[in-house]
């Protein structure tokens, strides 16, 4: 169950890390298009960040080595998602500073991805049970 | 938890493929209004199909029998969330072919939805 939840967020993170990187103006156009609808674009912000969010921390919980980082992603997910749903104030005035040319914050946020879906991926494959 | 993502995958393509025959119409003007978005809505696309596919695919590898079928579904979005996320102008191109006059081609798509569900229930009552 683990390691399927493991195979899921590598998916999830490399595609979507991978996105930022190369279009990384796109996904501010994305986010000013989100903040359009005010607290009814936050509110769909917050549903995706709670269906990543809550499948790890429901389906794993590993509190110790290399797992642990995505443990902790999916506990920084739920937090995103209870700022969105509790404080939409807030998530709302962190959506108004995405502009396109600062797009570029993107990279790093895919980069910060891929490093966590590069990791993963590592921990999945020493994982294999060997013949 | 292979037999639990097959009824996920029963319950999901019989309610999406039953409504896109019954209102073809109404998903035109889904996408529709999801391409008047943008790059919003072509990523938004995206991530609908990245979420089915990834639970499917991460929890359900089965490369045999009638279950391969819901295998290969999972990898198919993937697959499909990859171009909207890599190539969104691709993306974008074919949202941009859907119209209301064009609607009834959403029935074509429902009715496979109906027939690969219909084949992975049988798949799973069989083994009941």
């Amino acid at each position: 169950m683990t390691r399927a939840l493991e195979m899921f967020a590598v998916i999830q993170l490399a595609l979507v890390g991978l996105s930022h990187v190369v279009h990384h103006r796109r996904w501010a156009a994305f986010f000013i298009g989100l903040r359009g609808p005010g607290y009814g674009g936050v509110f769909v912000h917050g549903f995706l960040s709670l269906g990543f969010g809550a499948m790890i921390v429901a389906f794993h919980r590993v509190w110790s080595g290399m797992p642990l980082v995505l443990t902790i992603v999916g506990v920084l997910y739920l937090m995103k998602t209870a700022q969105c749903f509790l404080l939409p104030g807030v998530s709302l005035r962190s959506l108004e500073r995405v502009t396109l040319e600062r797009s570029r914050v993107f990279i790093g946020v895919g980069v910060l991805f891929l490093a966590i879906a590069l990791a993963t991926t590592i921990d999945l494959v020493r994982g294999i049970p060997t013949m | 938890m292979e037999r639990a993502i097959e009824i996920l995958a029963v319950i999901q393509l019989t309610v999406i493929g039953l409504s896109h025959i019954v209102h073809h119409r109404a998903w035109a003007e889904f996408f529709i209004w999801l391409r008047g978005k943008g790059d919003t809505g072509v990523f938004g696309n995206g991530l609908l199909s990245l979420t089915a596919g990834s639970l499917i695919f991460s929890f359900h590898q089965v490369w045999s029998g009638i279950p391969l079928v819901v295998t290969v579904f999972g990898l198919l979005n993937i697959l499909k969330a990859a171009i909207c996320f890599l190539f969104p102008a691709r993306a974008m191109r074919s949202m941009q072919r859907v119209s209301l006059e064009r609607s009834r081609e959403f029935v074509a798509a429902g009715a496979f939805s109906l027939a690969i569900a219909a084949v992975v229930a049988y798949g799973l009552l069989r083994t009941a």
